[in-house]
C-alpha cells in the first residue's frame, strides 16, 4: 500500500475569505503539512508564487479583483509563470456542470466544491502525488490532459480531439466521496 | 514550441514529479488518524463559522433593505450573491449543511441581477428568515423533514423565476 508523506509538500492557499483559509490551513497541518503559504488575493499569490518553489495551489474561484480562473490562466500561459505544470486544485462554492468545465478548460488538475470535506482533499492530493497526469498543449489548451478514462476517440474519428466533451469525469463535481 | 503544421496538439511529459511525497507501492493507503484530526479540526472551527454566519446575515440584510430602497440595487445584489456564496461554501464544512443549502439558493437567484420587484423581493426575504432562523436555533446537519421541506419550498419559489 502507498502512503503519503505530506511534510514537506509546500501549499498555497488563495482564498479572499479568512475563515475559509484558516480552516484549509488548518485541515491540512492535521494532515501533517508543515510548509503552507496562504494569501487573500491573485496579486499575493503571484508574489509569494515568484519567491516559493511551491508544489500544489489550492485557490477559490470567487475573488476580486482577479478571481481564481485569472490565477490558473496566468499560471498555465503567462511568460512570467513560475511554473506551468503545477498542480491546481480549485475549490469553490460553485458546483454547477458548466462551471466544473470551465474551471477544466483554464487548466485546474482538480475541482473540489464546497463545503469542504477534509477526506476529499486528503484524495486529491494523493491523487496529484500519484498520478501526476501528462500536459496536452493545443493551440486553444495547455493544461493537464483532461480526460481521467482512456475512452478512445468517439466513433469514426482516429485522432484524439482537444474538446474532449466525451471524457468529463463528474467525480469532480461531488462535494464530499463518501465522506 | 509552436504545434508543427497539421499537429493538432502535443502531449507534453509533466516534469512537476511529486513522488517523493510518497511511500511504498500499491493502491493508496488513506490515513484514517489523520483524517480524523481533521474532522476534529473541522468541528473546533464549528463555533466560530456560527458567530461569522450571525455577521453574514446582518450583512445580507443591510443589502437587502438596501434594494427595497431602491438604493444600488445591482450592487446590493451583489452584495447578497457574495455573502450567500461564502455562506454555501463553509455551511457544510462546519456541520451546518441547511445553511449551505439555503444560501445556495440565495446565491443562485441572486447572481446577475440587476434588480427584483416584489415577488422577487418577497423570495429573498424569505430565504433570509429561513437563515435566521437555522442560524438562531443552530440546526445543524442537514435539518429535520420539516427544515426539509422548508428548503423544498424555497427552490420552488425560485424556478422560473
Amino acid at each position: 500500500m502507498a502512503t503519503y508523506d505530506l511534510t514537506k509538500l509546500k501549499i498555497l492557499v488563495v482564498d479572499d475569505n479568512s475563515n475559509m483559509r484558516s480552516l484549509i490551513a488548518s485541515i491540512l497541518k492535521a494532515f501533517n503539512c508543515q510548509e503552507m503559504h496562504e494569501s487573500e488575493t491573485v496579486e499575493d499569490a503571484r508574489e509569494i508564487l515568484r519567491d516559493v518553489e511551491v508544489d500544489v495551489v489550492i485557490t477559490d474561484w470567487h475573488m476580486l479583483p482577479e478571481d481564481g480562473l485569472d490565477l490558473v490562466r496566468y499560471l498555465r500561459y503567462d511568460d512570467e509563470s513560475p511554473n506551468k505544470y503545477i498542480p491546481i486544485i480549485m475549490l469553490t462554492g460553485f458546483s454547477e456542470y458548466d462551471r466544473v468545465l470551465e474551471a477544466r478548460d483554464a487548466g485546474v488538475n482538480e475541482f473540489l466544491a464546497k463545503p469542504i470535506a477534509p477526506k476529499s482533499l486528503y484524495l486529491r492530493l494523493a491523487s496529484i502525488i500519484d498520478s501526476p497526469r501528462e500536459f496536452i498543449e493545443t493551440e486553444t489548451y495547455f493544461g493537464p490532459c483532461r480526460r481521467r478514462r482512456d475512452l478512445g476517440p468517439p466513433p469514426g474519428v482516429e485522432e484524439r480531439r482537444a474538446s474532449a466533451v466525451e471524457t468529463v469525469d463528474l467525480d469532480d463535481v461531488s462535494a464530499a466521496d463518501s465522506a | 514550441m509552436p504545434l508543427e503544421p497539421g499537429q493538432t496538439h502535443k502531449v507534453l511529459d509533466n516534469p512537476h514529479d511529486l513522488s517523493r511525497h510518497k511511500q511504498g507501492d500499491g493502491p493508496p493507503e488513506i490515513n484514517h488518524i489523520l483524517l480524523e484530526r481533521a474532522e476534529e479540526v473541522v468541528a473546533d472551527f464549528a463555533n466560530e463559522f456560527i458567530a461569522q454566519a450571525d455577521a453574514d446575515i446582518e450583512t445580507i440584510c443591510a443589502a437587502f433593505d438596501a434594494v427595497v430602497a431602491g438604493e444600488d440595487p445591482a450592487g446590493s445584489l451583489n452584495s447578497i450573491f457574495e455573502t450567500a456564496l461564502n455562506l454555501k461554501g463553509q455551511g457544510g464544512s462546519f456541520g451546518y449543511g441547511l445553511i449551505t443549502e439555503v444560501a445556495d439558493s440565495l446565491q443562485a437567484f441572486t447572481l446577475g441581477r440587476d434588480g427584483v420587484d416584489d415577488r422577487e423581493q418577497n423570495i429573498i426575504r424569505a430565504h433570509i428568515d429561513t437563515l435566521r432562523l437555522v442560524v438562531a436555533k443552530r440546526m445543524e446537519g442537514d435539518g429535520d423533514e420539516e427544515a426539509q421541506s422548508i428548503v423544498a419550498g424555497l427552490r420552488q419559489l425560485t424556478e422560473g423565476v
